[in-house]
Protein backbone atom coordinates (compact mmCIF):
# COMPACT_ATOMS: atom_id res chain seq x y z
CA UNK A 1 0.00 0.00 0.00
CA UNK A 2 2.80 2.38 0.97
CA UNK A 3 4.66 1.49 -2.24
CA UNK A 4 1.57 2.23 -4.33
CA UNK A 5 1.28 5.63 -2.72
CA UNK A 6 4.95 6.34 -3.38
CA UNK A 7 4.61 5.20 -7.02
CA UNK A 8 1.55 7.44 -7.51
CA UNK A 9 3.52 10.40 -6.15
CA UNK A 10 6.35 9.74 -8.62
CA UNK A 11 3.92 9.55 -11.55
CA UNK A 12 2.20 12.74 -10.39
CA UNK A 13 5.49 14.63 -10.13
CA UNK A 14 6.68 13.35 -13.52
CA UNK A 15 3.55 14.41 -15.39
CA UNK A 16 3.90 17.89 -13.91
CA UNK A 17 7.28 18.17 -15.67
CA UNK A 18 5.99 17.19 -19.12
CA UNK A 19 5.98 19.99 -21.70
CA UNK A 20 2.34 19.98 -22.81
CA UNK A 21 2.87 22.59 -25.54
CA UNK A 22 4.98 20.15 -27.60
CA UNK A 23 2.37 17.44 -27.23
CA UNK A 24 -0.52 19.72 -28.16
CA UNK A 25 1.35 20.70 -31.33
CA UNK A 26 1.96 17.03 -32.16
CA UNK A 27 -1.72 16.18 -31.65
CA UNK A 28 -2.59 18.66 -34.41
CA UNK A 29 -0.50 16.64 -36.91
CA UNK A 30 -1.51 13.60 -38.95
CA UNK A 31 0.10 10.22 -38.16
CA UNK A 32 2.43 10.61 -41.14
CA UNK A 33 3.44 14.12 -40.13
CA UNK A 34 4.23 12.86 -36.60
CA UNK A 35 6.42 10.09 -38.06
CA UNK A 36 8.18 12.54 -40.41
CA UNK A 37 8.81 15.01 -37.59
CA UNK A 38 10.30 12.20 -35.49
CA UNK A 39 12.49 11.06 -38.39
CA UNK A 40 13.91 14.57 -38.78
CA UNK A 41 14.66 14.70 -35.03
CA UNK A 42 16.27 11.26 -35.19
CA UNK A 43 18.45 12.27 -38.16
CA UNK A 44 19.60 15.33 -36.23
CA UNK A 45 20.48 13.20 -33.18
CA UNK A 46 22.46 10.81 -35.37
CA UNK A 47 24.29 13.70 -37.06
CA UNK A 48 25.23 15.08 -33.63
CA UNK A 49 26.44 11.62 -32.57
CA UNK A 50 28.62 11.38 -35.70
CA UNK A 51 30.04 14.86 -35.06
CA UNK A 52 30.75 13.93 -31.42
CA UNK A 53 32.51 10.74 -32.48
CA UNK A 54 34.69 12.63 -35.00
CA UNK A 55 35.57 15.18 -32.34
CA UNK A 56 36.58 12.46 -29.86
CA UNK A 57 38.70 10.71 -32.51
CA UNK A 58 40.38 14.03 -33.36
CA UNK A 59 41.13 14.81 -29.72
CA UNK A 60 42.48 11.24 -29.25
CA UNK A 61 44.84 11.89 -32.18
CA UNK A 62 43.34 9.08 -34.31
CA UNK B 1 20.95 4.42 -39.33
CA UNK B 2 17.78 6.43 -38.67
CA UNK B 3 14.88 4.01 -38.66
CA UNK B 4 12.01 5.13 -40.86
CA UNK B 5 8.52 3.72 -40.24
CA UNK B 6 7.60 4.57 -43.82
CA UNK B 7 10.25 2.06 -44.98
CA UNK B 8 9.51 -0.75 -42.51
CA UNK B 9 5.71 -0.87 -42.24
CA UNK B 10 4.55 -1.02 -45.90
CA UNK B 11 6.56 -4.15 -46.90
CA UNK B 12 5.14 -6.01 -43.88
CA UNK B 13 1.57 -4.97 -44.66
CA UNK B 14 1.94 -5.85 -48.33
CA UNK B 15 3.24 -9.29 -47.32
CA UNK B 16 0.12 -9.69 -45.14
CA UNK B 17 2.10 -10.04 -41.91
CA UNK B 18 -0.16 -9.78 -38.84
CA UNK B 19 1.50 -7.37 -36.40
CA UNK B 20 0.77 -4.54 -33.98
CA UNK B 21 3.08 -1.56 -33.58
CA UNK B 22 4.06 -1.02 -29.94
CA UNK B 23 6.87 0.79 -28.08
CA UNK B 24 8.39 4.17 -28.82
CA UNK B 25 7.18 4.38 -32.42
CA UNK B 26 3.61 3.68 -31.30
CA UNK B 27 4.12 6.52 -28.81
CA UNK B 28 5.29 8.79 -31.66
CA UNK B 29 2.12 8.07 -33.64
CA UNK B 30 0.08 8.87 -30.52
CA UNK B 31 1.86 12.25 -30.34
CA UNK B 32 4.97 11.68 -28.22
CA UNK B 33 7.78 14.23 -28.57
CA UNK B 34 10.51 11.76 -27.54
CA UNK B 35 13.08 10.25 -29.89
CA UNK B 36 13.24 6.49 -30.32
CA UNK B 37 15.80 4.49 -32.25
CA UNK B 38 14.03 1.27 -33.18
CA UNK B 39 10.68 -0.17 -34.21
CA UNK B 40 8.90 -2.60 -31.86
CA UNK B 41 6.28 -4.98 -33.22
CA UNK B 42 4.22 -7.76 -31.67
CA UNK B 43 3.64 -10.44 -34.30
CA UNK B 44 1.14 -13.27 -34.51
CA UNK B 45 2.71 -16.67 -33.75
CA UNK B 46 0.55 -18.65 -36.18
CA UNK B 47 2.50 -20.90 -38.54
CA UNK B 48 1.27 -19.00 -41.61
CA UNK B 49 2.19 -15.61 -40.15
CA UNK B 50 5.65 -16.79 -39.13
CA UNK B 51 6.20 -17.93 -42.74
CA UNK B 52 5.07 -14.52 -44.04
CA UNK B 53 7.20 -12.62 -41.50
CA UNK B 54 10.26 -14.66 -42.41
CA UNK B 55 9.79 -14.07 -46.14
CA UNK B 56 8.95 -10.36 -45.78
CA UNK B 57 12.07 -9.49 -43.79
CA UNK B 58 14.56 -11.85 -45.43
CA UNK B 59 15.45 -9.41 -48.29
CA UNK B 60 16.37 -6.78 -45.69
CA UNK B 61 19.23 -8.72 -44.10
CA UNK B 62 17.96 -9.28 -40.55
CA UNK B 63 20.72 -10.13 -38.09
CA UNK B 64 20.94 -10.27 -34.31
CA UNK B 65 21.71 -6.78 -33.02
CA UNK B 66 24.99 -6.39 -31.12
CA UNK B 67 25.93 -10.02 -31.88
CA UNK B 68 29.40 -10.83 -33.24
CA UNK B 69 29.45 -11.01 -37.05
CA UNK B 70 29.41 -14.34 -38.88
CA UNK B 71 27.29 -16.26 -36.37
CA UNK B 72 25.38 -19.13 -38.00
CA UNK B 73 22.14 -17.14 -37.94
CA UNK B 74 19.62 -17.55 -40.69
CA UNK B 75 16.37 -15.63 -40.76
CA UNK B 76 13.66 -18.09 -41.66
CA UNK B 77 10.41 -19.59 -40.34
CA UNK B 78 12.28 -22.23 -38.31
CA UNK B 79 14.38 -19.62 -36.51
CA UNK B 80 11.27 -17.56 -35.73
CA UNK B 81 9.35 -20.66 -34.57
CA UNK B 82 12.22 -21.78 -32.34
CA UNK B 83 12.55 -18.32 -30.78
CA UNK B 84 10.04 -15.79 -29.48
CA UNK B 85 11.43 -12.27 -29.17
CA UNK B 86 14.11 -10.98 -31.56
CA UNK B 87 16.29 -7.89 -31.37
CA UNK B 88 17.34 -7.34 -34.96
CA UNK B 89 19.31 -5.01 -37.14
CA UNK B 90 18.12 -4.78 -40.76
CA UNK B 91 18.98 -2.61 -43.74
CA UNK B 92 15.74 -0.72 -42.96
CA UNK B 93 16.86 0.04 -39.40
CA UNK B 94 16.69 -1.63 -36.00
CA UNK B 95 13.64 -3.80 -35.42
CA UNK B 96 12.46 -5.61 -32.28
CA UNK B 97 9.96 -8.40 -32.81
CA UNK B 98 7.94 -9.71 -29.88
CA UNK B 99 5.98 -12.94 -29.68
CA UNK B 100 5.05 -11.76 -26.19
CA UNK B 101 5.39 -8.42 -24.43
CA UNK B 102 6.14 -7.74 -20.75
CA UNK B 103 3.26 -9.25 -18.80
CA UNK B 104 3.00 -12.16 -21.24
CA UNK B 105 0.49 -10.62 -23.64
CA UNK B 106 0.49 -11.83 -27.23
CA UNK B 107 -0.68 -10.45 -30.58
CA UNK B 108 -4.10 -12.03 -30.01
CA UNK B 109 -4.38 -10.47 -26.54
CA UNK B 110 -3.45 -7.02 -27.84
CA UNK B 111 -5.63 -7.10 -30.94
CA UNK B 112 -8.69 -5.74 -29.11
CA UNK B 113 -6.48 -3.07 -27.53
CA UNK B 114 -5.20 -1.72 -30.84
CA UNK B 115 -6.40 0.87 -33.33
CA UNK B 116 -6.18 0.88 -37.11
CA UNK B 117 -3.91 3.55 -38.54
CA UNK B 118 -3.77 4.70 -42.12
CA UNK B 119 -0.37 6.06 -43.08
CA UNK B 120 2.48 5.48 -45.55
CA UNK B 121 -0.07 4.27 -48.14
CA UNK B 122 -1.18 1.28 -46.02
CA UNK B 123 -3.37 0.40 -43.04
CA UNK B 124 -1.89 -1.28 -39.99
CA UNK B 125 -2.60 -1.74 -36.30
CA UNK B 126 -1.04 0.24 -33.46
CA UNK B 127 -1.54 -0.46 -29.77
CA UNK B 128 -3.93 2.01 -28.13
CA UNK B 129 -2.62 4.60 -25.70
CA UNK B 130 -3.94 3.09 -22.40
CA UNK B 131 -2.46 -0.30 -23.34
CA UNK B 132 0.85 1.23 -24.38
CA UNK B 133 1.05 2.83 -20.93
CA UNK B 134 0.21 -0.52 -19.29
CA UNK B 135 2.90 -2.37 -21.32
CA UNK B 136 5.55 0.22 -20.47
CA UNK B 137 4.60 0.07 -16.80
CA UNK B 138 4.79 -3.74 -16.85
CA UNK B 139 8.28 -3.56 -18.39
CA UNK B 140 9.26 -1.40 -15.37
CA UNK B 141 12.46 -0.15 -16.98
CA UNK B 142 13.88 3.03 -15.43
CA UNK B 143 14.13 4.62 -18.90
CA UNK B 144 10.36 4.21 -19.34
CA UNK B 145 9.43 6.27 -16.29
CA UNK B 146 9.54 9.62 -18.10
CA UNK B 147 7.99 8.08 -21.21
CA UNK B 148 5.03 6.82 -19.15
CA UNK B 149 4.55 10.27 -17.63
CA UNK B 150 4.46 11.79 -21.12
CA UNK B 151 2.00 9.12 -22.34
CA UNK B 152 -0.30 9.86 -19.39
CA UNK B 153 -0.31 13.54 -20.35
CA UNK B 154 -0.98 12.59 -23.99
CA UNK B 155 -3.93 10.50 -22.84
CA UNK B 156 -5.32 13.47 -20.88
CA UNK B 157 -4.79 15.85 -23.81
CA UNK B 158 -6.34 13.40 -26.32
CA UNK B 159 -9.38 12.96 -24.10
CA UNK B 160 -9.74 16.75 -23.75
CA UNK B 161 -9.54 17.07 -27.54
CA UNK B 162 -12.37 14.57 -27.98
CA UNK B 163 -14.70 16.36 -25.55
Amino acid sequence: MENDAAKADVVFDSTADVDRTLLRENLKLTFEQRAQKHLRALQMVEELRRAGKKLRQKSDGR
Amino acid sequence: MAVDLAQIIPPLVRSKVDFILIGGMAAILHGSARVTFDVDLVYSRTHENIERLGAALAPHGPYLRDAPPNLPFSWDAKTISDGLNFTLTTNLGDLDLFGEVAGGETYQDLLTHSVEIEAFGVRFRCVDLPTLIRIKEAAARPKDREAVAELRVLLEESEKKQI
